[in-house]
């Protein structure tokens, strides 16, 4: 199991195919499309530049290794084209030019008595404006060359050519004709339009704007209401905090637990906060999606932005633990905003302005990093100076008197996510348990019996980090909690007793506590990834072993 | 194009095509760039004709032109690949066999209609919705870590189903 979840390559494959068995992404028909391209292609060969009478089906002509003259590619077809259309516009110009000014030193001149009699017509005095219209852009380009030479010879025969009527009156309007000289340019681009008809060149176009399927966010939807935070399972029903909430400012406040009903079903114990709502609590647990926690002494709103989560603190101080998520936690009141993308630390609200003390990470102001350790003030001004912590920011009750963090748990409800190294599932009633309800357990048998499994990826440590485990042993002479950290290929762990047999007990032990097993000198420092959990006991043949949770905590305090 | 030549091209699009595209989907290409190296692949391997020994060494040919195609097209955007080359490859010819995948992707849908609860829930909004983990999470009413574990249980046993019916 741990295998499949190690290959990255294997992961991306996997989504892919949910993807597409789920009916998100399926491959389109290119049927048609590749081979419509294929038969502009087989054109394309079958036709050389030269000649163009080379169109012979290419079933029939050599492999394509043995050809003696290569088809053009389209870029050259385009080229071409361009040439071409250039050259015939030439042609034509030459031919009006030849047509204008033929008359001028032929007065007789065949090649203009095929366009004459049209041309003639509108000399006549009433005609001239109809002629002009329709003919303008023919008229326009022979203009061009001829104009600056021919106007002294053009008034002496009027009649011959066609447009030497017209010059005449164009000339007259010679404020006009300025643009004319910059015609010559015109001509060389006229040759563009022609071009464009190319058949080639458009063909790339098709396939580049074919209709495509795409992406992710065509298909979101976002169904409201949108969770924020919740509540822990608990942690109102031991009375200690009186979590109330309310939807908006303007709303009254309620009992937390009255909102139960309110919302969508939910298949565990969790309080849902959403957004926009305002929580008020005395020293209550919260935690945010991202896996934050907070502890709120007073009140708070809870919002989204496009990066992260945002706390409005509105009243009083709360401490916020947002170390190692996997997003960034805003802080804010009123205009003021703080962030915290990797850090922990206590806010207190005070007349418009808030205190910031950093218990761990780092926190940043507008720019400016406040280091575990320092404390500031930020208001309407910006931040003020930023000072040592003292004792008396240290000893703040959010921090000295706050339940721990929550990083991780296991109950064994089915079997661990990165699985079982050693161990399996038995299910127990609640006597048997202890507790109120039946659950399961992890459970071994004999001499070496140990509880093993292998984390949900590596974890990485935090300062101030615990591991907790509820377990039974009997027959055990010693028991040994150890996880193991792969950068050492050894674990780090600790002996400990096994209290006494048959009964339940609830270990705790500080990470920081436990030692290299080799050197038994060095303990995990805080980023350390660790990738398995185990307890195990030496003791007797029949030793039973039982777990009924572990779980990961971490501290709020500074300085651990 | 001779028609003889037009069949033969049609044949070999139609065998071949949803494992080609599917293979640069893999690889990286987003679904445009599938389409348009999709076709290119076969235009090439067309022009330049092959012998056709069976069909899983088609669809391995036709990978690798393919590929080819996609780093090319990587290049002049000035793109690196998403993937593992070599491993990609690897995984992508067992899961493909010789038809392009079209068994195992029908298997897995079999595999999904089994699904119920939340873990038909995280397939919709994460993989057909195509929310985040972290927006999943607050659809779900979940934490992240916990929409994490839920995919992770939730491949591992499509993985099973899939295999058991591919045997």
């Amino acid at each position: 199991m741990s295998d499949e979840t190690n290959n990255p390559e294997r992961e991306r494959l996997e989504d892919l195919n949910i993807e597409e068995a789920a009916g998100r992404v399926t491959p389109p028909d290119l049927t048609a499309r590749i081979l419509a391209a294929a038969q502009r292609g087989a054109i394309d060969d079958a036709v050389t530049p030269i000649s163009g009478a080379h169109s012979v089906p290419r079933s029939v002509r050599p492999p394509a290794g043995r050809r003696m003259t290569a088809a053009l590619p389209r870029r050259n077809w385009q080229g071409a084209g361009i040439v071409l259309s250039a050259v015939l516009l030439f042609a034509l110009a030459l031919v009006a030019f030849v047509v204008w000014k033929g008359p001028a030193e032929k007065p007789t001149g065949q090649p203009a008595t095929a366009e004459q009699p049209r041309d003639v017509q509108p000399e006549a005095p009433g005609a001239s404006p109809k002629r002009s219209i329709p003919e303008e852009p023919q008229e326009r380009e022979p203009e061009k060359q001829p104009k600056p030479d021919l106007e002294p010879r053009v008034e002496p025969k009027p009649e011959e050519g066609t447009p030497e009527p017209e010059r005449p009156e164009e000339i007259v309007e010679e404020p006009k004709p300025e643009p004319e000289p910059r015609q010559p340019e015109d001509v060389v681009e006229q040759p563009g339009p022609e071009s464009k008809p190319a058949p080639e060149p458009e063909q790339p176009k098709e396939t580049v704007e074919q209709p495509k399927p795409d992406d992710k966010s065509e298909v979101k939807s976002t169904p409201a209401p949108v969770a924020v935070a919740y509540v822990p399972d608990g942690a109102y029903s031991r009375g200690a905090h009186h979590y109330q909430f309310r939807k908006s400012p303007d709303d009254e406040w309620a009992k937390l637990y009255s909102q139960l009903k309110d919302i969508p079903p939910s298949n565990d114990d969790k309080t849902w906060l959403y957004e926009g709502w305002q929580l008020r609590s005395e020293a209550g647990d919260v935690y945010l999606t991202n896996g934050a926690l907070i502890q709120l002494d007073g009140v708070a709103g809870f919002h989204t932005f496009a990066n992260g989560l945002r706390i409005e603190l509105v009243e009083d101080e709360m401490y916020v633990d947002n170390l190692a998520t996997t997003s960034t936690v805003q802080v804010t009141q009123g205009e003021l905003l703080v962030n915290i993308s990797d850090g922990a630390a206590l806010f207190e609200s005070r007349s418009g302005k808030l205190d910031i003390f950093c218990v761990d990470g780092q926190v940043e102001v507008d720019g400016k990093i406040i280091a575990a350790g320092y404390a500031a003030t930020l208001g309407k001004r910006g931040l003020s100076r930023i000072r040592e912590a003292t004792q008396r920011d240290m000893d703040h009750p959010l921090l000295t008197g706050a339940t721990p963090r929550q990083l991780g748990l296991e109950e064994f409800d089915s079997e661990p996510v990165g699985g079982f190294i050693q161990g399996a599932i038995e299910t127990r009633s609640a006597t048997e348990l202890g507790t109120d309800d039946a659950g399961h357990v992890a459970i071994d048998t004999g001499r070496d019996a140990a509880v093993a499994f292998q984390f949900d990826g590596d974890h990485a440590t935090l300062r101030g980090e615990s591991v907790r485990v509820r377990y039974r042993a009997t027959g055990a002479k010693k028991l040994i909690l150890q996880m193991f950290c792969p950068a050492r290929n050894d674990n780090f762990g600790i002996d400990l007793e096994p209290g006494k047999a048959g009964e339940w007990h609830v270990l705790e032990i500080k990470l920081s506590d436990l030692r290299d097993r080799v050197s038994h000198k060095d303990a995990p420092p805080p980023g350390t990834l660790l990738s398995s959990f185990t307890l195990a006991l030496t003791g007797q043949d029949d030793a039973q072993l039982e777990v009924d949770w572990v779980e990961l905590v971490r501290e709020p305090r500074y300085g651990e | 194009m001779a028609i003889d030549r037009r069949l033969e091209l049609e044949k070999l699009v139609r065998a071949h095509q949803r494992g080609v595209w599917r293979y640069l989907r893999y690889l990286g290409a987003a679904n445009a760039e599938a389409d348009d190296l999709t076709q290119e692949t076969f235009l090439a391997v067309w022009k330049q004709p092959f012998d056709d020994y069976d069909e899983r060494a088609t669809a391995a040919y036709l990978r690798q032109v393919a590929k080819n195609r996609f780093l090319m097209h990587l290049r002049a955007k000035g793109r690196r690949p998403e993937v593992n080359l070599e491993a990609a490859e690897h995984e992508f010819a067992g899961f493909a066999r010789d038809d392009g995948g079209e068994g195992h992707i029908a298997a897995l849908s079999e595999c999904m209609q089994g699904l119920q609860g939340k873990a038909k829930q995280v397939v919709d909004v994460y993989y057909v919705q195509g929310h985040s983990r972290a927006a999943a999470a607050t659809l779900l009413q979940m934490t992240e870590e916990g929409v994490k574990t839920l995919l992770r249980r939730v491949k591992d046993s499509l993985r099973e189903c899939v295999e058991r019916k591919l045997k």
